[in-house]
């Protein structure tokens, strides 16, 4: 009889539980729906195809944005910077700080030391800046900071390599979640690059140019853009073939296959600046021979608000600026700062100097 | 019965000598076939004039890319691929005979480690320019050496599993500060160079770095072609050694430093390039036989011939240049499972 008790206790016990278990996230979600509706938060959709519960945009006073080249979106969608309490470092050591300043005053005053260089952030300092939502990228960031309670939202478009593509989803996602008109946004910028770009190069009629997206040459290292990567955009819109279009992705190549393809323009994104290669001073690196070199015709990719060789708010002025420098006897150097100043005072509501512009677009200097 | 013995020697000596021939021979084609094969479109006839223009000391107008390509890309890399093959492939066979162990190669004793840390140092500090980078590598792979000496000597017992283990505490050492190097490296830039070094490449390598390391590969295939009788001697146990007036402390160091300096100095132009130094004293044993007055001069121009070819593929396959460390994984490694099988079966 006692022993029949205690079998009684135990499946009561293991009953209730079970019971208790199964109810439990139907009322957590019945409560969660009713905070949500009193506090008026909102249900989106990421990049990532996450549902994501966001608060309004008058409570998200502390961001923290992980993803770097995101934060330049933002700059161009919030008026109130001063929000971001927390940034990867490269979303400003990729830029022109002069102009982030211009946008973003006390950019210096974010944290950024809880992101590593290899992008992973570290939890418990991302809880102490108390954030309200938190952007990040992809996978590989999201471990660590889910299951949090804070909003997490994945600005990663998957197995998308089309800035254009990237960036207006980038542009759309910010301006939902932070409740902005989009009278003004990158989708119109895109689609006003677009003609122009069409509208100059229409005039063209000579054979297409070739060009190389030199991703970085570090160490005797020279890796490149090839198909299926950002360079497809650039160079399509900027009427160039991407003379490394049989290599797929990112990957490093030799001096004699740069020999082979010798490329009429080549574009110098990170790494050894553009000055280190005309001036032939790499070592074990013979640059003099190609084509490139004897015409000048090696060029850094210009740092505004982000870098302009990765997707990002000044995204679409990048192809106006390959033109320019590939074909400027149909945009003008001088047209284009004047492009490139009429859009900042569009996207950011700000005046950029005649001298500011000449220094973005000026060659990187040598470095050691 | 002697003279049968004679005549058996003579023959066997013959056979020694047809077989360094063949083998001295091949790696000489395989060279030139090497040189006229790459990503730059060059037609054979071409080639040859250019060949020939250089050796006459005319010029060839017109072709002047062609000839860069062909006297300042493409022979330095082979050079330079055949003085690692070489270096690394009589290292591991000297290493080998000197431990008495067919499992050892030439990154024992954490030199490559040292060195491989040494570089991405390098490349952390100075984004690979100047020549900071080399001088790491080198100066590493050399620490790394004396570390593991250093700690088998406070052992005080200089057997082979000293050095061995002490190796594995180096190179675990040394591979974590790498690690560390990586992690701390700039995502975008100097973590894909350091990767893409580390994995091994002969890509971009001039005349400059031929003549940074001919001098201490040379230096020590040399010293181990002269070591190579006490490396016999040494395979009979450290008393008969003394008995034949070889000091087998002595030996054992020297064997040691000249395998290091080739090994650093290969690391330190090429990355790390793994495999070669195992797998190639083997195939040299099953050619040559044991003794080691064949088999280091076998195990050297096999790790030439061997090395030329996996750079010829690797700069040949595809307009991305294929890491060296991949190639030589890849066919070491299936390689090796095969010998071992075969040594199994025979045991």
């Amino acid at each position: 009889m006692k022993s029949n008790k205690i079998w009684f206790l135990i499946l009561s016990i293991v009953l209730t539980v079970a019971f208790a278990g199964c109810g439990a996230p139907e009322d957590a979600s019945v409560t969660e729906s009713k905070n949500s509706s009193e506090s008026g938060t909102r249900m989106i959709t990421d990049l990532g195809g996450n549902t994501v519960t966001v608060p309004t945009a008058a409570e998200i006073q502390r961001i923290v944005i992980i993803s770097p080249p995101t934060t330049s979106v933002l700059l161009g969608v919030i008026s109130d910077p001063d929000r971001i309490v927390g940034a990867n470092s490269r979303a400003f050591t990729t830029s022109n700080t002069e102009i982030v300043s211009k946008l973003f005053p006390n950019w210096n005053g974010v944290e950024t030391s809880f992101v590593s260089e290899g992008f992973v952030s570290n939890t418990e300092e991302l809880l102490n800046l108390k954030p309200d939502i938190v952007f990040y990228y992809g996978e590989a960031q999201k471990s660590g900071i889910e299951n949090l309670g804070i909003p997490i939202v994945d600005m990663m478009k998957k197995g998308d390599n089309n800035p254009e593509t990237v960036t207006i989803a980038w542009d759309n996602l910010m301006r939902k979640i932070f409740e902005v008109d989009d009278s003004v946004s990158l989708q119109n910028e895109w689609e006003a690059s677009n003609k122009k770009g069409a509208e100059v190069l229409d005039t063209y009629t000579g054979e297409k140019k070739t060009a190389l997206f030199l991703f970085s040459n570090t160490g005797g290292v020279i890796s490149v853009y090839g198909s299926g990567t950002y360079a497809d955009t650039w160079f399509e819109k900027s009427g160039l073939v991407n003379a490394a279009a049989e290599i797929s992705g990112q990957a490093e190549v030799s001096m004699e296959q740069l020999y082979e393809w010798n490329p009429d323009f080549i574009y110098v994104f990170i790494g050894s600046p553009a000055s280190a290669m005309l001036n032939n001073k790499m070592n074990g690196q013979d640059w003099d021979l190609l084509s490139a070199y004897k015409n000048n015709t090696i060029f850094d990719i210009p740092q505004g608000i982000y870098s302009w060789g990765a997707p990002c708010s000044d995204a679409p002025l990048t192809p106006l600026w390959m033109i320019s420098k590939s074909y400027p006897e149909l945009l003008s150097e001088s047209d284009f700062k004047m492009l490139f100043q009429e859009y900042y005072s569009r996207m950011y509501k700000i005046t950029l100097e005649e001298e500011l512009i000449s220094a973005v677009l000026s060659p990187r200097q040598l470095q050691k | 019965m002697i003279m049968i013995k004679k005549r058996k020697t003579i023959k066997t000596k013959n056979n020694v000598k047809l077989k360094f021939i063949l083998l001295a021979g091949l790696l000489f084609l395989v060279m030139v076939a090497s040189l006229f094969g790459g990503r730059y479109h060059m037609e054979y006839g071409d080639v040859l004039k250019l060949i020939e223009a250089k050796l006459s000391g005319v010029s060839y107008p017109g072709f002047e890319v062609a000839e860069h390509v062909l006297f300042q890309v493409r022979l330095p890399r082979i050079l330079i691929a055949l003085l690692v093959g070489a270096g690394l492939s009589i290292a591991g066979a000297s290493l080998q005979g000197l431990f008495q162990n067919p499992l050892v190669s030439p990154d024992i004793l954490g030199v490559c480690s040292g060195s491989g840390f040494g570089a991405a140092l390098g490349i952390l500090l100075t984004s690979g320019m100047g020549v900071m980078t080399s001088v790491l590598s080198l100066g590493f792979g050399l620490i790394s050496m004396f570390l593991t000496l250093f700690m088998v000597r406070a052992k005080g017992q200089a057997q082979t599993m000293s050095y061995i283990l002490s190796g594995i505490i180096v190179t675990s050492v040394f591979s974590a500060l790498t690690s560390l190097i990586k992690y701390v490296a700039d995502v975008n830039d100097q973590l894909p160079t350091i990767t893409f070094w580390l994995m091994g490449s002969f890509a971009n390598k001039e005349f400059n770095d031929l003549k940074i390391i001919i001098l201490p590969i040379v230096m020590g295939i040399a010293g181990l072609l002269l070591l190579r009788w006490q490396l016999n001697i040494l395979s009979l146990g450290e008393e008969e050694a003394y008995s034949l007036g070889v000091n087998p402390q002595a030996a054992r160091i020297a064997v040691i430093l000249f395998s290091t300096i080739i090994t650093a100095a290969c690391v330190m132009v090429s990355g790390i390039v793994g495999w070669v130094g195992l797998v190639i004293p083997h195939i040299s044993r099953r050619i040559m036989g044991v003794n080691h007055e064949g088999l280091l001069p076998a195990s050297m121009l096999l790790g030439g011939i061997f090395m030329v070819i996996v750079d010829s593929v690797a700069r040949n396959l595809t307009a991305a240049e294929i890491p060296i460390g991949i190639l030589t994984a890849l066919i070491g490694a299936p390689f090796f499972a095969l010998i071992y099988n075969r040594m199994k079966g025979e045991s």
